[in-house]
């Protein structure tokens, strides 16, 4: 396990943080951030929202960075872990705001190499040119402060 | 599970943009939906005026 990741429980659900995972696509801390901030730490406040209102958030997680458990009486976990649904044959790309584009489904990638890779749900690409893991996204857009879309 | 045939292909070109081809849709940041086209090619530079599609502003 990753020493960065965290798991939060109000007693009914534990929800877990892989951060390695994320892709900031936002909707976690767009739609519930009560429970989500990211200015905050822990950033996770598991007590500032329902146990349904925090599970439809993190089932809409694009990602595994945010999944959940449901505890049982005894505050042990049962061991059913949340799992995204199954994706469309339709693959979207969404443009992040001063970000990548996130691209959510199975795709095929052909590097300039000629190399192929396999995408079984999602992947982030490079849009501001100055990632160094091309075609894909590693965050340098951030310290670049690559923001054409403010 | 899909077929091979039509699965979205993105491809990456050397120092250009990247394609792509298949069955998908395109979204802005605010949510529209910029494209329906089985193909188009987007820009990884960040320098198309065009974001997020490629206008050849990468030769330059």
């Amino acid at each position: 396990m990753d020493k960065n990741e965290r798991s939060y429980t109000n007693g009914e659900i534990t929800v877990h943080w892989k951060p390695r995972e994320c892709v900031h696509a936002g909707t976690c801390f767009r739609e519930l951030r009560s429970v989500f901030d990211p200015s905050r730490r822990p950033w996770i406040d598991i007590s500032q929202a329902s146990t349904d209102a925090i599970i439809d958030i993190v089932e809409r997680c694009p990602t595994d960075a945010l999944t959940y458990e449901r505890n049982t009486s005894a505050g042990a976990i049962e061991g059913q872990t949340s799992t995204k649904p199954p994706q469309a044959e339709k693959v979207s790309f969404n443009i992040m705001r001063n970000g990548p584009i996130l691209a959510e489904g199975s795709l095929t990638v052909v590097k300039p190499d000629g190399s192929t890779q396999e995408i079984k749900s999602i992947t982030s690409f490079c849009r501001c040119g100055l990632s160094k893991k091309q075609p894909f996204c590693d965050g340098t857009h951030n310290k670049a402060g690559f923001a054409p879309d403010n | 599970m899909s077929n091979p045939e039509n699965k979205t292909k993105v491809t990456a070109f050397e120092n250009g943009p990247l394609l792509i081809e298949g069955n998908f849709t395109v979204k802005g940041v605010d949510g529209v939906l910029l494209s329906t086209m089985d193909k188009v090619y987007l820009c990884r530079c960040g320098k198309s005026a065009n974001k997020p599609f490629c206008d050849g502003s990468h030769k330059k």
